[in-house]
Protein backbone atom coordinates (compact mmCIF):
# COMPACT_ATOMS: atom_id res chain seq x y z
CA UNK A 1 0.00 0.00 0.00
CA UNK A 2 1.49 3.33 -1.02
CA UNK A 3 1.29 6.50 1.01
CA UNK A 4 2.78 9.96 0.92
CA UNK A 5 3.01 12.72 3.51
CA UNK A 6 3.66 16.24 2.26
CA UNK A 7 4.92 18.75 4.79
CA UNK A 8 4.58 22.23 3.35
CA UNK A 9 6.12 25.25 5.13
CA UNK A 10 5.26 23.76 8.52
CA UNK A 11 5.88 26.09 11.46
CA UNK A 12 5.33 25.35 15.16
CA UNK A 13 5.45 28.19 17.65
CA UNK A 14 5.10 28.02 21.44
CA UNK A 15 4.32 31.62 22.46
CA UNK A 16 7.22 33.53 20.88
CA UNK A 17 9.52 30.49 20.61
CA UNK A 18 9.84 28.84 17.19
CA UNK A 19 10.16 25.07 17.76
CA UNK A 20 10.08 24.42 14.00
CA UNK A 21 10.56 26.90 11.13
CA UNK A 22 9.29 26.53 7.56
CA UNK A 23 9.76 22.78 7.34
CA UNK A 24 9.01 21.38 3.86
CA UNK A 25 9.64 17.74 3.04
CA UNK A 26 7.98 14.61 1.66
CA UNK A 27 7.77 11.17 3.28
CA UNK A 28 6.78 8.22 1.11
CA UNK A 29 6.63 4.45 1.27
CA UNK A 30 10.05 2.88 1.62
CA UNK A 31 11.56 5.89 3.36
CA UNK A 32 13.64 5.17 6.45
CA UNK A 33 14.54 8.56 7.74
CA UNK A 34 16.84 9.26 10.67
CA UNK A 35 16.25 12.66 12.23
CA UNK A 36 19.23 14.17 14.00
CA UNK A 37 19.73 17.41 15.88
CA UNK A 38 20.71 18.90 19.22
CA UNK A 39 18.33 18.99 22.23
CA UNK A 40 15.47 21.35 21.45
CA UNK A 41 16.09 21.27 17.69
CA UNK A 42 12.42 20.42 17.03
CA UNK A 43 12.71 16.68 16.30
CA UNK A 44 10.01 15.50 18.72
CA UNK A 45 7.76 18.45 17.82
CA UNK A 46 7.97 17.38 14.19
CA UNK A 47 7.00 13.78 15.04
CA UNK A 48 4.12 14.98 17.26
CA UNK A 49 2.72 17.02 14.39
CA UNK A 50 3.02 14.18 11.87
CA UNK A 51 1.35 11.88 14.43
CA UNK A 52 -1.60 14.37 14.62
CA UNK A 53 -0.99 14.99 18.32
CA UNK A 54 -0.50 18.73 17.77
CA UNK A 55 -1.41 21.07 14.93
CA UNK A 56 1.14 23.21 13.09
CA UNK A 57 0.96 26.93 13.89
CA UNK A 58 1.08 27.50 10.14
CA UNK A 59 1.73 25.44 7.02
CA UNK A 60 0.13 22.15 5.99
CA UNK A 61 0.66 18.46 6.48
CA UNK A 62 -1.19 16.47 3.80
CA UNK A 63 -1.59 12.70 3.93
CA UNK A 64 -2.24 10.62 0.83
CA UNK A 65 -2.92 6.94 0.34
CA UNK A 66 -3.05 5.37 -3.15
CA UNK A 67 -2.96 8.90 -4.56
CA UNK A 68 -6.11 9.99 -2.69
CA UNK A 69 -5.90 12.68 -0.04
CA UNK A 70 -6.87 11.64 3.49
CA UNK A 71 -8.94 14.21 5.36
CA UNK A 72 -10.27 11.98 8.11
CA UNK A 73 -8.14 11.72 11.27
CA UNK A 74 -9.25 8.12 11.79
CA UNK A 75 -7.84 7.16 8.38
CA UNK A 76 -4.64 9.13 9.01
CA UNK A 77 -4.14 7.50 12.41
CA UNK A 78 -4.61 4.01 11.00
CA UNK A 79 -1.66 4.79 8.71
CA UNK A 80 0.70 5.69 11.56
CA UNK A 81 2.01 4.35 14.83
CA UNK A 82 3.86 6.56 17.29
CA UNK A 83 6.42 5.61 19.92
CA UNK A 84 7.15 8.55 22.21
CA UNK A 85 9.13 9.07 25.40
CA UNK A 86 6.42 7.37 27.47
CA UNK A 87 5.44 3.71 27.03
CA UNK A 88 1.66 4.46 26.67
CA UNK A 89 0.96 1.17 28.47
CA UNK A 90 -1.06 0.54 31.64
CA UNK A 91 0.99 -0.34 34.76
CA UNK A 92 -1.76 -2.57 36.21
CA UNK A 93 -2.00 -4.77 33.12
CA UNK A 94 0.43 -7.44 31.95
CA UNK A 95 2.35 -7.09 28.71
CA UNK A 96 -0.06 -9.46 26.95
CA UNK A 97 -3.15 -7.67 28.30
CA UNK A 98 -1.76 -4.30 27.23
CA UNK A 99 -1.17 -5.56 23.69
CA UNK A 100 -4.63 -7.15 23.59
CA UNK A 101 -6.21 -3.81 24.50
CA UNK A 102 -4.22 -1.95 21.82
CA UNK A 103 -5.08 -4.60 19.20
CA UNK A 104 -8.81 -4.47 20.03
CA UNK A 105 -8.82 -0.67 19.96
CA UNK A 106 -7.12 -0.72 16.57
CA UNK A 107 -9.44 -3.40 15.19
CA UNK A 108 -6.57 -5.84 14.73
CA UNK A 109 -6.56 -9.59 15.50
CA UNK A 110 -6.18 -10.00 19.27
CA UNK A 111 -5.88 -13.75 19.69
CA UNK A 112 -3.04 -14.94 21.90
CA UNK A 113 -1.10 -16.57 19.05
CA UNK A 114 -0.94 -13.32 17.12
CA UNK A 115 0.03 -11.24 20.15
CA UNK A 116 2.63 -13.76 21.28
CA UNK A 117 4.26 -13.41 17.88
CA UNK A 118 4.74 -9.69 18.56
CA UNK A 119 6.05 -10.42 22.04
CA UNK A 120 8.53 -12.87 20.56
CA UNK A 121 9.70 -10.21 18.10
CA UNK A 122 10.62 -7.94 21.01
CA UNK A 123 12.00 -10.76 23.19
CA UNK A 124 9.29 -10.51 25.85
CA UNK A 125 7.40 -13.78 25.36
CA UNK A 126 8.55 -15.27 28.66
CA UNK A 127 7.61 -12.13 30.58
CA UNK A 128 4.19 -11.84 28.91
CA UNK A 129 2.26 -12.32 32.16
CA UNK A 130 4.28 -9.87 34.24
CA UNK A 131 2.51 -6.68 35.27
CA UNK A 132 3.99 -3.71 33.46
CA UNK A 133 4.75 -1.93 36.73
CA UNK A 134 7.07 -4.78 37.74
CA UNK A 135 9.00 -4.59 34.45
CA UNK A 136 12.29 -2.72 34.13
CA UNK A 137 12.66 0.40 31.95
CA UNK A 138 14.21 -1.66 29.16
CA UNK A 139 11.45 -4.29 29.29
CA UNK A 140 8.82 -1.54 29.13
CA UNK A 141 10.58 -0.09 26.10
CA UNK A 142 10.48 -3.50 24.39
CA UNK A 143 6.74 -3.72 25.09
CA UNK A 144 6.31 -0.19 23.70
CA UNK A 145 7.93 -1.33 20.47
CA UNK A 146 5.54 -4.31 20.41
CA UNK A 147 2.67 -1.85 20.94
CA UNK A 148 3.51 0.12 17.82
CA UNK A 149 3.81 -3.06 15.77
CA UNK A 150 0.43 -4.46 16.89
CA UNK A 151 -1.55 -1.85 14.95
CA UNK A 152 0.20 -2.91 11.69
CA UNK A 153 0.90 0.65 10.50
CA UNK A 154 2.35 1.90 7.21
CA UNK A 155 4.68 4.35 8.91
CA UNK A 156 6.36 4.15 12.31
CA UNK A 157 7.18 7.37 14.14
CA UNK A 158 9.93 6.45 16.58
CA UNK A 159 11.18 8.99 19.11
CA UNK A 160 14.40 7.62 20.62
CA UNK A 161 13.09 4.02 20.58
CA UNK A 162 16.32 2.47 21.82
CA UNK A 163 16.67 4.36 25.10
CA UNK A 164 16.93 2.00 28.06
CA UNK A 165 17.62 -1.08 25.94
CA UNK A 166 20.48 -3.48 26.69
CA UNK A 167 23.01 -4.47 24.03
CA UNK A 168 20.93 -7.50 22.99
CA UNK A 169 17.90 -5.24 22.55
CA UNK A 170 19.89 -2.69 20.57
CA UNK A 171 21.21 -5.33 18.20
CA UNK A 172 17.77 -7.00 17.92
CA UNK A 173 15.89 -3.82 17.02
CA UNK A 174 18.59 -2.34 14.79
CA UNK A 175 18.37 -5.53 12.74
CA UNK A 176 14.56 -5.65 12.93
CA UNK A 177 14.02 -2.10 11.71
CA UNK A 178 16.73 -2.46 9.04
CA UNK A 179 15.32 -5.73 7.65
CA UNK A 180 11.57 -5.14 7.97
CA UNK A 181 9.27 -3.66 5.31
CA UNK A 182 8.20 -0.79 7.55
CA UNK A 183 8.80 2.81 6.60
CA UNK A 184 9.87 4.90 9.57
CA UNK A 185 10.98 8.23 10.93
CA UNK A 186 13.50 7.74 13.72
CA UNK A 187 14.65 10.42 16.13
CA UNK A 188 18.04 9.51 17.53
CA UNK A 189 21.23 11.01 18.91
CA UNK A 190 23.32 7.99 17.93
CA UNK A 191 24.96 8.92 14.62
CA UNK A 192 26.36 5.46 13.89
CA UNK A 193 22.97 3.86 14.41
CA UNK A 194 21.30 6.53 12.28
CA UNK A 195 23.77 5.84 9.48
CA UNK A 196 23.53 2.06 9.62
CA UNK A 197 19.71 1.87 9.56
CA UNK A 198 18.38 4.73 7.42
CA UNK A 199 18.24 5.53 3.72
CA UNK A 200 17.52 9.23 4.29
CA UNK A 201 18.61 11.77 6.90
CA UNK A 202 17.12 15.01 8.16
CA UNK A 203 19.41 17.18 10.25
CA UNK A 204 17.77 19.92 12.27
CA UNK A 205 19.35 22.90 13.98
CA UNK A 206 17.35 25.36 16.12
CA UNK A 207 14.07 24.40 14.44
CA UNK A 208 15.42 24.57 10.88
CA UNK A 209 16.09 21.72 8.50
CA UNK A 210 19.73 22.35 7.60
CA UNK A 211 20.33 19.13 5.63
CA UNK A 212 18.06 16.66 3.89
CA UNK A 213 20.29 13.87 2.64
CA UNK A 214 20.07 10.61 0.71
CA UNK A 215 22.33 7.81 1.79
CA UNK A 216 23.19 7.07 -1.85
CA UNK A 217 24.77 10.52 -2.24
CA UNK A 218 26.89 10.35 0.90
CA UNK A 219 30.00 8.77 2.29
CA UNK A 220 30.09 7.77 5.95
CA UNK A 221 32.63 10.51 6.70
CA UNK A 222 30.52 13.17 4.95
CA UNK A 223 27.46 12.11 6.90
CA UNK A 224 29.28 12.29 10.22
CA UNK A 225 30.61 15.75 9.43
CA UNK A 226 27.16 17.10 8.48
CA UNK A 227 25.44 15.37 11.40
CA UNK A 228 27.92 16.86 13.87
CA UNK A 229 27.14 20.30 12.50
CA UNK A 230 23.56 19.88 13.68
CA UNK A 231 24.05 17.92 16.85
CA UNK A 232 26.96 19.96 18.24
CA UNK A 233 24.89 23.17 18.45
CA UNK A 234 23.89 23.74 22.06
CA UNK A 235 20.42 24.77 23.12
CA UNK A 236 21.64 28.26 24.13
CA UNK A 237 23.75 28.91 21.05
CA UNK B 1 -18.47 -5.87 15.45
CA UNK B 2 -19.28 -2.17 15.00
CA UNK B 3 -16.53 0.34 15.94
CA UNK B 4 -18.62 1.61 18.87
CA UNK B 5 -19.08 -1.88 20.34
CA UNK B 6 -15.45 -2.77 19.69
CA UNK B 7 -14.14 0.33 21.48
CA UNK B 8 -16.65 -0.06 24.34
CA UNK B 9 -15.80 -3.74 24.82
CA UNK B 10 -12.05 -3.03 24.79
CA UNK B 11 -12.34 -0.10 27.19
CA UNK B 12 -14.68 -1.92 29.60
CA UNK B 13 -12.52 -5.05 29.67
CA UNK B 14 -9.42 -2.93 30.31
CA UNK B 15 -10.95 -0.70 33.02
CA UNK B 16 -12.62 -3.59 34.87
CA UNK B 17 -9.46 -5.68 34.85
CA UNK B 18 -7.43 -2.75 36.17
CA UNK B 19 -9.99 -2.02 38.88
CA UNK B 20 -10.15 -5.67 39.96
CA UNK B 21 -6.39 -5.62 40.31
CA UNK B 22 -5.81 -2.20 41.88
CA UNK B 23 -9.19 -1.66 43.67
CA UNK B 24 -8.33 2.04 43.38
CA UNK B 25 -11.87 3.35 42.88
CA UNK B 26 -13.34 0.96 45.40
CA UNK B 27 -10.87 2.03 48.08
CA UNK B 28 -10.84 5.76 47.32
CA UNK B 29 -14.53 6.14 46.42
CA UNK B 30 -16.58 3.51 48.20
CA UNK B 31 -14.84 3.75 51.56
CA UNK B 32 -15.24 7.53 51.46
CA UNK B 33 -18.97 6.97 50.93
CA UNK B 34 -19.15 4.66 53.94
CA UNK B 35 -17.48 7.35 56.07
CA UNK B 36 -19.91 9.95 54.71
CA UNK B 37 -22.87 7.69 55.50
CA UNK B 38 -21.60 7.35 59.08
CA UNK B 39 -21.24 11.15 59.42
CA UNK B 40 -24.78 11.72 58.06
CA UNK B 41 -26.14 8.93 60.29
CA UNK B 42 -24.68 10.46 63.48
CA UNK B 43 -25.78 14.00 62.49
CA UNK B 44 -29.35 12.76 61.93
CA UNK B 45 -29.30 10.82 65.20
CA UNK B 46 -28.29 14.02 67.04
CA UNK B 47 -31.10 16.03 65.41
CA UNK B 48 -34.89 15.72 65.13
CA UNK B 49 -34.75 14.81 61.44
CA UNK B 50 -36.44 11.65 60.22
CA UNK B 51 -34.17 8.95 58.79
CA UNK B 52 -36.64 8.25 55.98
CA UNK B 53 -36.64 11.87 54.79
CA UNK B 54 -32.85 12.10 54.62
CA UNK B 55 -32.34 8.74 52.79
CA UNK B 56 -32.42 10.00 49.17
CA UNK B 57 -30.15 12.94 50.03
CA UNK B 58 -27.67 10.64 51.78
CA UNK B 59 -27.50 8.31 48.76
CA UNK B 60 -26.82 11.23 46.39
CA UNK B 61 -24.22 12.90 48.65
CA UNK B 62 -22.34 9.59 48.58
CA UNK B 63 -22.72 9.25 44.79
CA UNK B 64 -21.51 12.83 44.32
CA UNK B 65 -18.34 12.37 46.37
CA UNK B 66 -17.62 8.82 45.22
CA UNK B 67 -18.12 9.96 41.64
CA UNK B 68 -15.92 13.03 41.92
CA UNK B 69 -13.08 11.16 43.63
CA UNK B 70 -13.50 8.07 41.43
CA UNK B 71 -13.52 9.95 38.12
CA UNK B 72 -10.47 11.92 39.12
CA UNK B 73 -8.66 8.68 40.01
CA UNK B 74 -9.72 6.99 36.76
CA UNK B 75 -8.43 9.90 34.73
CA UNK B 76 -5.18 10.19 36.66
CA UNK B 77 -4.46 6.53 36.02
CA UNK B 78 -4.99 7.17 32.29
CA UNK B 79 -2.40 9.96 32.42
CA UNK B 80 0.31 7.67 33.89
CA UNK B 81 2.79 6.48 31.25
CA UNK B 82 1.09 8.69 28.66
CA UNK B 83 -1.71 6.12 28.19
CA UNK B 84 -4.09 8.93 27.27
CA UNK B 85 -1.95 9.76 24.23
CA UNK B 86 -2.27 6.12 23.20
CA UNK B 87 -6.07 6.50 23.26
CA UNK B 88 -5.94 9.75 21.28
CA UNK B 89 -3.76 8.13 18.61
CA UNK B 90 -6.05 5.11 18.16
CA UNK B 91 -7.81 5.16 14.78
CA UNK B 92 -11.20 5.64 16.40
CA UNK B 93 -13.67 8.56 16.34
CA UNK B 94 -13.28 10.73 19.46
CA UNK B 95 -17.03 10.43 20.05
CA UNK B 96 -16.86 6.63 20.29
CA UNK B 97 -13.96 6.94 22.74
CA UNK B 98 -16.06 9.32 24.82
CA UNK B 99 -19.09 7.02 24.93
CA UNK B 100 -16.87 4.04 25.79
CA UNK B 101 -15.23 6.00 28.60
CA UNK B 102 -18.64 7.10 29.96
CA UNK B 103 -19.88 3.49 29.82
CA UNK B 104 -16.86 2.28 31.80
CA UNK B 105 -17.30 5.08 34.36
CA UNK B 106 -21.03 4.34 34.74
CA UNK B 107 -20.30 0.68 35.35
CA UNK B 108 -17.64 1.33 38.00
CA UNK B 109 -19.60 4.08 39.79
CA UNK B 110 -22.86 2.14 39.44
CA UNK B 111 -21.28 -0.87 41.11
CA UNK B 112 -20.13 1.27 44.05
CA UNK B 113 -23.65 2.82 44.31
CA UNK B 114 -25.29 -0.61 44.24
CA UNK B 115 -23.09 -1.69 47.15
CA UNK B 116 -24.15 1.45 49.02
CA UNK B 117 -27.88 0.73 48.77
CA UNK B 118 -28.10 -2.09 51.36
CA UNK B 119 -25.91 -0.04 53.74
CA UNK B 120 -28.19 2.97 53.35
CA UNK B 121 -31.27 0.78 53.78
CA UNK B 122 -29.95 -0.54 57.10
CA UNK B 123 -28.63 2.79 58.41
CA UNK B 124 -31.62 4.96 57.40
CA UNK B 125 -34.46 2.42 57.71
CA UNK B 126 -35.55 2.98 54.12
CA UNK B 127 -37.36 0.34 52.04
CA UNK B 128 -35.01 0.11 49.05
CA UNK B 129 -36.51 -3.15 47.79
CA UNK B 130 -40.16 -2.02 47.73
CA UNK B 131 -39.77 -0.01 44.51
CA UNK B 132 -36.44 -1.34 43.26
CA UNK B 133 -36.85 -0.89 39.45
CA UNK B 134 -37.66 2.85 39.80
CA UNK B 135 -34.95 3.30 42.41
CA UNK B 136 -32.32 1.68 40.17
CA UNK B 137 -33.55 3.67 37.16
CA UNK B 138 -33.20 6.92 39.15
CA UNK B 139 -29.72 6.06 40.39
CA UNK B 140 -28.34 4.71 37.10
CA UNK B 141 -29.77 7.50 34.94
CA UNK B 142 -28.35 10.03 37.42
CA UNK B 143 -24.95 8.34 37.44
CA UNK B 144 -24.96 8.21 33.64
CA UNK B 145 -25.59 11.99 33.38
CA UNK B 146 -23.01 12.57 36.14
CA UNK B 147 -20.41 10.49 34.25
CA UNK B 148 -21.29 12.20 30.95
CA UNK B 149 -20.48 15.60 32.50
CA UNK B 150 -17.47 14.38 34.51
CA UNK B 151 -15.80 12.62 31.56
CA UNK B 152 -16.01 15.86 29.59
CA UNK B 153 -14.83 18.14 32.42
CA UNK B 154 -11.94 15.88 33.33
CA UNK B 155 -10.53 16.26 29.80
CA UNK B 156 -11.02 20.05 29.85
CA UNK B 157 -9.04 20.34 33.09
CA UNK B 158 -6.49 17.60 32.29
CA UNK B 159 -3.77 19.88 30.93
CA UNK B 160 -4.05 22.56 33.62
CA UNK B 161 -1.67 22.87 36.55
CA UNK B 162 -4.43 22.89 39.20
CA UNK B 163 -6.45 20.03 37.70
CA UNK B 164 -7.18 18.39 41.08
CA UNK B 165 -8.83 21.60 42.32
CA UNK B 166 -10.32 22.74 39.02
CA UNK B 167 -12.10 19.46 38.23
CA UNK B 168 -14.55 19.57 41.18
CA UNK B 169 -14.86 23.36 40.91
CA UNK B 170 -16.07 23.15 37.30
CA UNK B 171 -17.92 19.86 37.63
CA UNK B 172 -19.99 20.53 40.76
CA UNK B 173 -22.02 23.49 39.40
CA UNK B 174 -22.66 21.56 36.19
CA UNK B 175 -24.06 18.51 38.02
CA UNK B 176 -26.59 20.54 40.03
CA UNK B 177 -29.46 19.66 37.63
CA UNK B 178 -28.44 15.99 37.87
CA UNK B 179 -28.51 16.19 41.66
CA UNK B 180 -31.96 17.83 41.60
CA UNK B 181 -33.30 15.16 39.28
CA UNK B 182 -31.55 12.34 41.09
CA UNK B 183 -32.58 13.32 44.63
CA UNK B 184 -36.22 14.00 43.73
CA UNK B 185 -36.53 10.88 41.62
CA UNK B 186 -34.89 8.70 44.32
CA UNK B 187 -37.06 10.25 47.06
CA UNK B 188 -40.24 9.46 45.11
CA UNK B 189 -39.06 5.92 44.40
CA UNK B 190 -38.34 5.40 48.11
CA UNK B 191 -41.88 6.60 48.93
CA UNK B 192 -43.25 3.97 46.56
CA UNK B 193 -44.40 6.49 43.91
CA UNK B 194 -43.38 6.27 40.24
CA UNK B 195 -41.01 9.22 39.55
CA UNK B 196 -42.01 9.51 35.86
CA UNK B 197 -41.36 13.25 35.36
CA UNK B 198 -37.99 13.23 37.11
CA UNK B 199 -36.93 10.14 35.18
CA UNK B 200 -37.78 11.99 31.97
CA UNK B 201 -35.77 14.98 33.20
CA UNK B 202 -32.75 12.73 33.91
CA UNK B 203 -33.12 11.05 30.51
CA UNK B 204 -33.18 14.47 28.83
CA UNK B 205 -30.00 15.49 30.72
CA UNK B 206 -28.36 12.30 29.48
CA UNK B 207 -29.29 13.06 25.88
CA UNK B 208 -28.00 16.65 26.12
CA UNK B 209 -24.67 15.91 27.82
CA UNK B 210 -23.91 12.69 25.92
CA UNK B 211 -24.55 14.48 22.60
CA UNK B 212 -22.39 17.40 23.69
CA UNK B 213 -19.57 15.09 24.76
CA UNK B 214 -19.84 13.01 21.59
CA UNK B 215 -19.44 16.12 19.45
CA UNK B 216 -16.77 17.93 21.50
CA UNK B 217 -14.51 15.12 22.72
CA UNK B 218 -12.33 14.90 19.58
CA UNK B 219 -11.67 18.65 19.72
CA UNK B 220 -10.92 18.60 23.46
CA UNK B 221 -8.46 15.72 23.16
CA UNK B 222 -6.08 17.70 20.96
CA UNK B 223 -3.04 18.97 22.82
Amino acid sequence: MSFRINLDQVVKKFDSFFALRSFSEVVKKGDRISILGHNGAGKSTLLNMIATLTRPSSGNIDYEQHGARLNDKVQIRSLLSYLGHEPMLYPDLTGLENLRFVARLNGQPHDDACLLEHLETVGMQKARNRLLRTCSRGMQQRLSIARVLVSRPQLLLLDEPFSGLDSEGLARFSKFFSDSDFSWLLVTHDMEQAWSMANRFWILKRGKLIHSLDRADLSHANFLELAREGTMAGVDQ
Amino acid sequence: MSPMLRVCAAMLAKDLRRELRSKEIFISGFLLSVILLCVIFFSVTASDLSFKKIGAGAIWICILFTGTVGMNRIHQSEMINGCYRGLILAPVEGGWLYLAKVAANVLLLGFAATLLLPLTAVAFHIPVFSNLPWLLASIYLGISAFAAIGTLVVVITANTRMKDVLFPMIQLPLVVPVLMGGVNSTAMALKGEPPGDWIQFLAALNVVFLSLGFLLYEFLLEE
